[in-house]
C-alpha cells in the first residue's frame, strides 16, 4: 500500500507536466476539501436545528396569509395568546399571498397542514367538500361560552355548511367607496356620503363625480383618474344595482347574459374607455393609479383596507361612504375569511381555544376597534363606542355599520373557482379592448357555464 | 476593406450597449429613492443616490434566510452531483460493458426530455413520503447523478485525459474506486468546477420546483424570495430592482472570477450550459 | 486493461446511481404520468376515465388550443431570432477585432441573470408609462406602446426579452465553431471570387449546420418550458396573451389540481416534442453538413 501510494503522488506529480494541463492542478486536494467541507456543513445544518424551546408545551401551527400590517398584527395576536396560554405555543406560518391557496390545497392534501388555517371564503366551501376541515360543532356545543346569537348572522351563514360549523369568521366586512376629500373639494362636488344620507348618491352621480374628478397634464397625459373601475367580484355591486346577477338563486345557471347584467358591465366598461374617468388597464400596471398616491378619486375597497391608508396617506383628507345605489337599489357585498382546524390535527380542544381566542371581544375590539380592521364578526363590538367614535379617518363609521347590517353575501359554492376562471377570462376579453362586443361574450360565457355547471366538479 | 471593420466595430459596440441597458437601467432605478422615483421615474440617473433601497429591500423579508438556504441547498447538491457524477462518467469513461452506449444515449437522451413530463408523478411520490415542504424533494435527485447534463460534462473531460494514468495505478495494484479518487477526480478538478458552478447558478436559478415543493417562506430560496418580495412590496419599484439587483450580482461576480471554467465547460460539452 | 478486475461489472456498478436515478426519477414517473393521464384525480379521489382527458383538451378547452397557439408563435419566432443573433454576434466577435474578450463578456452577461430578477426587471422596463422602452420610443415620436398590456403585442415582448440572452452559451459555441473552421476554407473562396456573403453562405454556413440544428431541437424544447417569466410578468395574460404551454400545464397541476388533465398534457407535450424532434433528424439530412469523418 504504502509504495502505492507513493508511487501515484510521483505519477500525479508527472502528470503535472502535461503540456496540456492548465494551472489548476495546483488545486488538487482542493476538490477533496471542499467536499469535506460541505458534508461537515451538513452534518452541522441538519443537527443545528434540533434544540428545542417548547419541548414541555403543546405545538400548534397556525397558517395565514396577508399584507406586512396584517401579518405583524396575527403575529402580535399569537405573541398574545402564547402569553395567556402557557400551556400553549402557536407559531405563525407566514405564506405569501399569490400562493397561499395552492400551498394551502397541497398541505391538506399532503396532510402536512398547519392546525389552524385561515381561509378565504372564496375556497371554503369547496375544501369543506373535500373533508379537510374539523367539524367544530361539536366543540361549540361542548363550549357553554359559544354563543352563535353574539355573531351577525351572515357571519355564521357563512361558516355553517349543511347545519355543520366548519369555521369562525374572521376580517369579515363589506365594500365601501374610499374617497379623495381633497380632490372632491378641488372639482367643487359635494361630499358622496351627505348624498347617501339623503338617498341621492346614485352609479349616475358615481360617474359624473368620476369624469370630474379626472384631471390630464398638458400633454394628454392622465395625471389624476376620478376611480378606478371594480373588477370581479365587486362588479356585483353594480350588477346587482343595474338588476342583474352572477348565478340564479338556487346556484345551478349563470345569469352573465341577463340585460341587466350587460348594461352593468356596459356601464363599466364606458368608465376607462368612453368617459376616460378610469386607467384602462395598462394605465393601471404597476401600480401607477392607487389610493394611497392621491391619485385617485375614488375607489372601491374591502373595509379592512382602513390602516393601511390611516397610514401611508399623508398629504391629502379622505373618508368612507356606502356604495352607489342603481335602479334596483344599493346594497355591498360582504366576505369574511374563516378559521378552520386542519381535521386530522392532533389538538383539537388546543385548536379551537386558539380559534376562539382569535374571535373574541377582546381581540375583536383590539383588531376591530382599535386598529379599525375590516369588520368585527361580533354585534357587542360593531356597536361599541369604541368602534363607532374614533377621531381619525375613516370618520363615517356608521356607513361601516350599515354596509354589513344590509350586505349581501357573495354566491361562493364549491363551483366558484371554475365559474371565476371562465368569468374572469371574460372580462379580460372586454376590459383590455376600447369596443368589445359585451353581450355576445357574456352571453357565450353564460352557456359556457352553464355547460360547466351541469357537468361533474372539476374536469 | 476599412469601411467593414467600422462597421463591425459600431455593431459590436452598439450591441453591447443595448446589452447593458438593462443592468444600467436597474441600477438607476434601485438608487432612487421613492419621492425621486414618483417625480421622474423614467429619469436617467437619479440625483441623490438612495443606497438605503438596498437596507430596506435587504431587511423588509428574511433575505439572509434565503441567502442561507439556497447556500445549504446548493453546497449539499453540488458536492452530491460532483460526487455521483463523476462515479458514472467513470463508469461511462474507462468500461466496456453490455449496453454501454445504450444506456450512454438514453442518458443522453433525457437532457431533451421536459421537465413537465415527469414532475407530477414524482411530485405526488413525494407527497405520499410526507417530504413536501422538506428539502429531500430538492436534494435527493443530486445524489443519482444530477442530471445528464453533468454527467456527459465529466465523462467529456474524462476521456481527455490519458488512459496511461489509470493503467499506471491499476498496476500497483490500486481499485477502480481508488483510481477515481485519487486519479480521475483530482486530475478533473477544472471540470468539477464547471460542474459545481453550473450547480450553483441552477440552484441560485431554480424556481419551478422549490415553488410547488416549499411552502414556508423561512425555507424559501433565493428566487422565492424575489417573487414574494414582488407580491408584498411590488409597488415599491425602487426596492424591487434593488432586489433583484441583488440576486444577479453574485452570479455576475462569480462569472468574472470563473469565466474560463464557463468558457471551458461549454467548450467541452458543446452546450450552452445547464 | 488488467482482466482480473471484471471491470465491466465495476463500470456498471458506477453507473447505478444514474441507472437507478433514471428509473426512480424519469422512466418510472414517465409510465405513471400515462397511467394519470387516464384518471380524473384531484389529489383527493381518483377514478379512471380512459381518453376522456385527452378528447375534453382537443375538444372543449380552448385555452389547451391557447396555450399550443402562444407557445408555438413565440417558438416559430424566438427560435430562428435567436439564433441568428447567437450567430450575428459570434460572426462580429470572429472578426479579428480588439477587445473580443469584453465584448463577449458583456454579450455574455445577461445570459447570467436569474431568470425571476430578468423578469422583474423586464416587466418594469415594460412599463406603460415610465418604463425606458416607451421613453426610448418617445425620443423618436412614437407613442407608448403597450408591451405587457396589449394582448396584441404581449408574446412579443416576451420574444424581445429573450433576445436579450442572445450572447449567451449558443453564441460562445457558436463563436468556437466559427474560430475553428480552417483559414485555408475562406482563403480558398475568396481566390474563387466569393465575396464575405457567399463565403459565409456557402463555407461558414454549412460547417456550423450541426451546431445549428442542435440549438434548433434545444430551442424549441425550451419554448415548451418557457414558465418562470410568464408566470411572474404576465401570470399568463391579458385574455390569456401569454399563456404558454408549461404555465397552463403548471396551473392545472399545482393550482386547480386537475392531475388526470395535466398528465395528459405532459404526454401531449412529450409526444408533440418527439415527433418535432424526429421530424428535424428527418430534414436535417438535407441541409445539415457533417465532415466526413467525424
Amino acid at each position: 500500500m504504502q509504495s502505492s501510494a507513493t508511487h501515484l503522488r510521483w505519477e500525479l506529480s508527472a502528470h503535472r507536466s502535461f503540456p496540456r494541463r492548465t494551472p489548476f492542478s495546483s488545486k488538487i486536494p482542493s476538490v477533496r476539501r471542499a467536499t469535506a467541507v460541505s458534508l461537515l456543513l451538513l452534518a452541522f445544518g441538519l443537527t443545528g436545528c434540533g434544540k428545542d424551546e417548547f419541548a414541555d408545551k403543546t405545538k400548534l401551527r397556525y397558517m395565514a396569509w396577508g399584507n406586512p400590517e396584517q401579518l405583524a398584527l396575527e403575529q402580535e395576536m399569537c405573541e398574545d395568546f402564547n402569553r395567556q396560554n402557557p400551556d400553549i405555543h402557536v407559531s405563525f406560518v407566514r405564506v405569501p399571498a399569490s400562493a397561499y391557496k395552492n400551498k394551502m390545497v397541497v398541505m391538506f392534501a399532503s396532510r402536512t397542514s398547519a392546525d389552524v388555517v385561515r381561509v378565504d371564503h372564496y375556497n371554503f366551501p369547496q375544501l369543506v367538500k373535500k373533508d379537510y376541515f374539523y367539524d367544530m360543532t361539536s366543540l361549540a356545543e361542548k363550549d357553554p361560552t359559544f354563543k352563535s346569537s353574539d355573531f351577525f348572522p351572515q357571519c355564521i351563514e357563512e361558516e355553517t355548511v349543511n347545519g355543520r360549523m366548519y369555521g369562525m369568521n374572521v376580517l369579515f366586512g363589506g365594500i365601501l367607496v374610499y374617497y379623495n376629500k381633497t380632490m372632491l373639494k378641488d372639482a367643487g362636488l359635494e361630499d358622496p356620503y351627505e348624498l347617501s344620507q339623503k338617498g341621492q348618491w346614485t352609479w349616475d352621480r358615481y360617474r359624473e363625480y368620476a369624469i370630474k374628478m379626472t384631471k390630464f397634464g398638458p400633454n394628454g397625459k392622465p395625471l389624476k383618474f376620478g376611480t378606478q373601475s371594480p373588477g370581479m367580484p365587486v362588479n356585483l355591486i353594480p350588477i346587482w344595482a343595474f338588476g342583474g346577477d352572477l348565478m340564479t338563486p338556487d346556484f345551478k345557471h349563470s345569469r352573465l347574459g341577463d340585460p341587466n347584467t350587460i348594461r352593468a358591465i356596459q356601464f363599466l366598461h364606458d368608465l376607462p374607455w368612453k368617459d376616460h374617468c378610469s386607467p384602462n388597464p395598462a394605465e393601471a400596471a404597476n401600480g401607477a393609479f392607487t389610493f394611497e398616491s392621491g391619485k385617485l378619486g375614488m375607489s372601491f375597497d374591502f373595509m379592512g383596507v382602513s390602516p393601511t391608508y390611516r397610514k401611508k396617506v399623508k398629504d391629502f383628507e379622505w373618508d368612507v361612504c356606502p356604495v352607489p345605489s342603481g335602479p334596483h337599489g344599493g346594497v355591498s357585498l360582504v366576505k369574511g375569511n374563516q378559521l378552520v382546524i386542519y381535521r386530522e390535527t392532533e389538538h383539537p380542544q388546543e385548536a379551537w381555544r386558539f380559534v376562539r381566542f382569535m374571535t373574541s371581544v377582546g381581540t375583536e375590539q383590539k383588531l376591530y376597534g382599535r386598529l379599525l380592521r375590516c369588520f368585527p364578526t361580533r354585534r357587542a363590538v360593531a356597536y361599541s363606542k369604541e368602534y363607532l367614535h374614533t377621531d381619525q379617518a375613516p370618520h363615517h363609521m356608521d356607513s361601516f355599520v350599515s354596509t354589513v347590517e344590509h350586505g349581501r353575501p357573495l354566491p361562493i359554492t364549491s363551483r366558484w373557482d371554475e365559474q371565476l376562471t371562465l368569468v374572469t377570462s371574460a372580462m379580460e376579453e372586454i376590459n383590455h379592448v376600447p369596443d368589445p362586443d359585451i353581450p355576445a361574450i357574456l352571453k357565450r360565457t353564460q352557456s359556457k357555464i352553464d355547460k360547466m355547471l351541469g357537468e361533474e366538479e372539476g374536469w | 476593406m476599412n469601411w467593414r471593420r467600422a462597421v463591425v466595430y459600431v455593431l459590436l459596440i452598439g450591441g453591447s450597449l443595448m446589452f447593458c441597458v438593462p443592468f444600467l437601467w436597474t441600477v438607476s432605478t434601485a438608487l432612487k429613492s421613492s419621492q425621486e422615483y414618483a417625480a421622474s421615474p423614467d429619469g436617467l440617473w437619479p440625483k441623490h443616490l438612495a443606497w438605503e433601497n438596498f437596507g430596506k429591500a435587504w431587511s423588509a423579508l428574511p433575505f439572509p434566510r434565503f441567502v442561507a438556504n439556497t447556500i445549504m441547498l446548493t453546497l449539499i447538491c453540488t458536492t452530491a452531483q460532483v460526487l455521483s457524477g463523476s462515479l458514472v462518467a467513470y463508469g461511462f469513461a474507462r468500461f466496456e460493458f453490455k449496453a454501454r452506449n445504450f444506456l450512454f444515449y438514453t442518458m443522453l437522451a433525457t437532457m431533451m426530455l421536459p421537465g413537465q413530463v415527469t414532475r407530477i408523478p414524482v411530485f405526488l411520490v413525494w407527497r405520499d413520503l410526507h417530504a413536501i415542504d422538506t428539502y429531500w424533494p430538492l436534494i435527493v435527485p443530486a445524489f443519482f447523478g444530477g442530471g445528464a447534463f453533468n454527467i456527459f460534462l465529466l465523462r467529456q473531460f474524462f476521456m481527455s485525459i490519458p488512459k496511461e494514468l489509470d493503467e499506471a495505478a491499476m498496476m500497483d495494484g490500486a481499485s477502480f474506486l481508488r483510481i477515481w479518487w485519487r486519479i480521475l477526480l483530482p486530475c478533473a478538478a477544472p471540470a468539477v468546477t464547471t460542474v459545481a458552478l453550473f450547480s450553483f447558478m441552477g440552484q441560485w436559478d431554480s424556481f419551478e420546483d422549490p415553488l410547488i415543493y416549499l411552502n414556508s417562506p423561512e425555507k424559501y430560496t433565493v428566487s422565492m424570495g424575489l417573487r414574494m418580495f414582488q407580491d408584498s412590496f411590488g409597488t415599491n419599484f425602487e426596492q424591487v430592482m434593488a432586489a433583484s439587483l441583488m440576486h444577479m450580482l453574485p452570479m455576475i461576480v462569480i462569472f468574472f472570477f470563473c469565466q474560463r471554467y464557463f468558457l471551458k465547460g461549454i467548450a467541452l460539452s458543446g452546450l450552452g450550459g445547464r | 486493461m488488467v482482466a482480473t478486475k471484471k471491470p465491466a461489472f465495476w463500470g456498471f456498478l458506477f453507473i447505478t446511481p444514474w441507472l437507478i436515478g433514471f428509473l426512480l426519477f424519469t422512466l418510472g414517473p414517465m409510465i405513471s404520468s400515462l397511467y394519470l393521464s387516464l384518471t380524473k384525480y384531484d389529489l383527493h379521489s381518483k377514478r379512471f376515465v380512459g381518453m376522456e382527458n385527452y378528447r375534453r383538451l382537443a375538444f372543449e378547452d380552448p385555452l389547451f388550443w391557447q396555450s399550443l397557439r402562444v407557445t408555438v408563435t413565440y417558438a416559430l419566432f424566438a427560435v430562428p431570432l435567436g439564433i441568428a443573433g447567437s450567430l450575428l454576434i459570434a460572426v462580429l466577435l470572429n472578426q479579428q477585432v480588439r477587445g473580443q474578450r469584453v465584448f463577449r463578456t458583456l454579450f455574455y452577461l445577461p445570459s447570467l441573470v436569474p431568470t425571476v430578477a430578468s423578469a422583474l426587471v423586464w416587466s418594469w422596463m415594460f412599463n406603460k408609462d415610465s418604463g425606458i422602452l416607451n421613453s426610448a420610443l418617445g425620443l423618436f415620436g412614437i407613442p407608448p406602446v403597450g408591451w405587457l398590456f396589449d394582448q396584441k403585442v404581449t408574446l412579443w415582448s416576451f420574444v424581445l426579452m429573450s433576445l436579450w440572452g442572445v450572447g449567451g452559451g449558443r453564441m460562445v459555441i457558436f463563436l468556437a465553431g466559427l474560430q475553428g473552421i480552417p483559414e485555408g476554407y475562406a482563403e480558398a473562396a475568396r481566390l474563387d471570387g466569393a465575396g464575405p456573403w457567399k463565403t459565409f453562405r456557402h463555407i461558414t454556413l454549412p460547417l456550423l449546420s450541426p451546431v445549428i440544428f442542435f440549438n434548433l431541437i434545444l430551442g424549441i424544447i425550451g419554448s415548451f418550458q418557457v414558465f418562470t417569466q410568464a408566470y411572474v410578468m404576465t401570470n399568463g395574460g391579458p385574455n390569456n396573451a401569454s399563456l404558454f404551454y408549461a404555465l397552463y400545464l403548471f396551473r392545472n397541476a399545482f393550482e386547480y389540481f386537475k392531475i388526470g388533465k395535466a398528465s395528459a398534457m405532459a404526454w401531449v407535450l412529450f409526444v408533440i416534442l418527439l415527433g418535432l424532434t424526429l421530424v428535424q433528424f428527418k430534414g436535417a439530412k438535407k441541409w445539415v453538413y457533417y465532415e466526413a469523418g467525424s
